[in-house]
């Protein structure tokens, strides 16, 4: 029997109608009454855009995660039985999660402090999700509960990065789960060359407030990382939106990029800095350096690090004063000699 | 709102009506995320829905009674939440990832614990999907972990914390009984605040730079109007100076881009001057020192003075025959 209604008000109904229809119906129901159910959306039997309608409603059900499926007249038990579409009702649902207080006072800590970053691509869906988690909880109120842990604990993942990289990331999060290529102006970090980048976009991370993106750069022929607050005029592949432009390589992982010192930045061939820092400040360089170093002389503590931008290391040392300095290549002495040299006679210079 | 995302709204607001029955309508429309106006709207939009044959009982059935409180009768079989969509899946495994990632003692692994539970709902892809290709700040959490142990006890028993920290804005190594009141993320970075001993007031200290962290048996009482959002990390708290610092042109950008809270005024030649606030003059030449001679202090004449220190220091080490 069709819907006894003038011609439905809008798409979302009639996506909800389908909902309902199906998970109600209890076994598989075929193209042709489903079409008998609403005549005025999916048309006469042969009217082929009225049957693209339905492929794209379907679509749609299942990028919202609804366990749609065909079934076939036949089974793999060679069965026969009615063929048609079923909305599983075991799928459907959310389970109920029994979580502990302090658990879902964990759980809200952690969601509440990225839906306060505004530029974290997943920011409505992170609200929906913490919504229905609410309704899938039992106990007292999660809120409640991070309010009372929140006083204690607080994340704030403040982002760095102004708005319209908030709109960037959106794009680049898309391509990334397409698997699209990429293409964008970017000013070099230590070079401060600009040029035109072509990258298959492999991940994202967020570093101190600024998020980059990691990829295979079709310049370099190397995976490289991209400060998207550099980017500028993104596009993204629009040819074949539905085919996938490259696999990314089994075994990469986003966090081995985010967690790289700038000492480590990819931009040379490796030198061995051998530099040292003042015992008692040695605690502080071990974490910097990755390494606990080895006693040297007069109370001095020696760490050995391969650099790939021992520009970096030059950095740090300055910042350190004279509870650190850098022993060798030689080469890498002189310029930390010739720098102090500049800026002291500078800073003395009335 | 696109036609699903206005789908899974609908399909909230039946959900939560169902689980709170003549709840009022304030109520709903917060715990939905839409205004009142908007939750208006959206109730006959889902009384007009429902399975065939679509008479009366096959459709929902919702509705605000005279008080302003909403009830459903029906609601087809849509009144439970519904299973978590992919970017809510990755949403939720990103946030837990975070903090479970992060080295914060007992709340990491409690929300590493709630990630494992969580698991089939979230699906294993999602939480594949994650570790590969998304991160939230980078995870050191040998850097922090041990020095949490201690704090967190001392926040959960109220007990007073003895700690050797050092304090880069003024360059010394000291210890310090701290009544720890909260602890913050900010930027990536794990903070303690809290009432220092030393100083008699509240103070913030970065987790990393502790060396050591002990418990001591002495109690306290975190002031009741204690509020941790008013400590955030990076306010320059009691700056009176100012400070003008120029950059050459090669690293204007980046520190444009990236310095701490401070007015940029650009020059002709390409290079910038950053007039920046502070507190304590050691602070500002560290963080000057690791730009080399890229950066000069143009004022005040106190911190060009520690500048010239902190060289001529420094440059002893290069000196013929000082190193070995």
């Amino acid at each position: 029997m069709p819907r006894p209604f003038e011609a439905r008000v809008n798409r979302t109904e009639r996506l909800l109608d389908l909902i309902a229809s199906l998970l109600n119906a209890g076994r598989p129901v075929a193209f042709e009454e489903i079409r008998a159910w609403f005549p005025d959306d999916y048309g006469e039997p042969g009217d082929e855009s009225a049957r693209r309608k339905f492929e794209r409603d379907k679509a749609d059900l299942l990028q919202l995660g609804i366990p749609l499926r065909y079934v076939e007249p036949v089974d793999d038990l060679g069965e026969e039985g009615p063929g048609g579409y079923v909305i599983d009702r075991e799928q459907f649902y959310l389970p109920e999660m029994r979580l502990q207080p302090e658990e879902n006072a964990v759980l809200y800590l952690a969601g509440l402090s990225l839906l306060d970053q505004p530029s974290f691509p997943y920011r409505e869906a992170l609200e929906m999700a913490l919504r229905k988690m609410e309704l899938r909880t039992s106990g007292p109120r999660p809120v409640a509960e991070a309010a009372l842990l929140g006083g204690r604990v607080l994340i704030d993942h403040a982002a760095g990065d102004s708005g319209d990289v908030a709109e960037r990331l959106r794009g680049l999060e898309d391509a990334l789960a397409r698997r699209k290529r990429v293409t964008f102006r970017y000013e070099a970090r230590y070079s401060g060359i600009e040029a035109e980048r072509v990258v298959e976009p492999y991940g994202l991370f967020c570093r101190q407030g600024h998020w980059a993106l990691v990829g295979h750069s079709r310049e370099r022929d190397a995976v490289r990382v991209f400060l998207v607050h550099r980017m500028r005029q993104v596009t993204v592949n629009a040819a074949s939106p539905s085919t996938a432009d490259f696999e990314v390589p089994s075994g990469f992982r986003v966090r081995d990029y985010a967690d790289v010192p700038a000492w480590r930045y990819d931009l040379g061939e490796p030198v061995e800095v051998v530099l040292e820092v003042r015992d008692d400040f040695a605690w502080l360089a071990e974490a910097e350096l990755r390494s606990e170093g080895v006693p040297g002389e007069g109370g001095w503590r020696r760490f050995t690090v391969e650099a790939t931008n021992p520009e970096a290391l030059l950095a740090w040392t300055l910042g350190l004063g004279a509870k650190a300095r850098i022993v060798g290549p030689a080469e890498l002495r002189s310029r930390m000699k010739a720098q102090l040299s500049a800026m002291l006679s500078r800073a003395e210079a009335s | 709102m696109d036609a699903t995302g206005r789908l899974e709204r609908l399909l909230l607001l039946l959900s939560y009506v169902r689980q709170h029955p003549g709840a009022h309508l304030d109520d709903v429309a917060r715990a939905v995320g839409v205004n009142a106006r908007e939750l208006k709207r959206m109730i006959p939009e889902l009384s007009l829905c429902g399975k065939p044959p679509f008479s009366p009982d096959d459709l929902i059935d919702i509705f605000i009674d005279r008080d302003g409180r909403v009830h459903v009768e029906y609601d087809q079989s849509l009144g439970r939440p519904m299973r978590f969509t992919r970017p809510e899946s990755l949403a939720l495994t990103v946030a837990l990832r975070t903090l479970a990632g992060s080295g914060a003692g007992p709340w990491a692994e409690a929300a590493g614990a709630v990630l494992e539970r969580m698991r089939a709902v979230l699906g294993a892809e999602a939480v594949a999907e994650v570790e590969q290709r998304f991160a939230v700040e980078a995870e050191r959490p040998e850097a922090v972990q041990d020095k949490f142990r201690v704090l967190s006890e001392g926040l959960s028993q109220s007990r007073t914390v003895e700690v050797v920290y050092y304090t880069a804005s003024r360059d010394e190594l000291l210890r310090r009984q701290v009544d720890p009141y909260a602890v913050v993320q900010f930027l990536g970075s794990w903070y303690v605040v809290g009432h220092d001993h030393l100083r008699g007031e509240v103070r913030i200290f970065k987790v990393e730079r502790i060396r050591e962290a002990t418990l001591t048996d002495a109690r306290f009482a975190r002031p009741a109007d204690f509020d941790a959002r008013h400590h955030l990390p990076g306010r320059a708290l009691g700056a009176a100076e100012t400070a003008r610092i120029r950059f050459r042109p090669d690293v204007a950008r980046l520190v444009a881009e990236e310095h701490p809270p401070a007015r940029v005024v650009p020059e002709a030649d390409g290079s910038i001057v950053l007039e920046l606030d502070f507190a304590h003059a050691e602070w500002v030449a560290g963080w000057v020192l690791p730009f080399g001679d890229a950066a000069e202090v143009l004022e005040p004449a106190s911190v060009r003075a520690l500048v010239a220190a902190r060289c001529r220091e420094a440059l002893a080490h290069y000196e013929n025959g000082s190193l070995s």
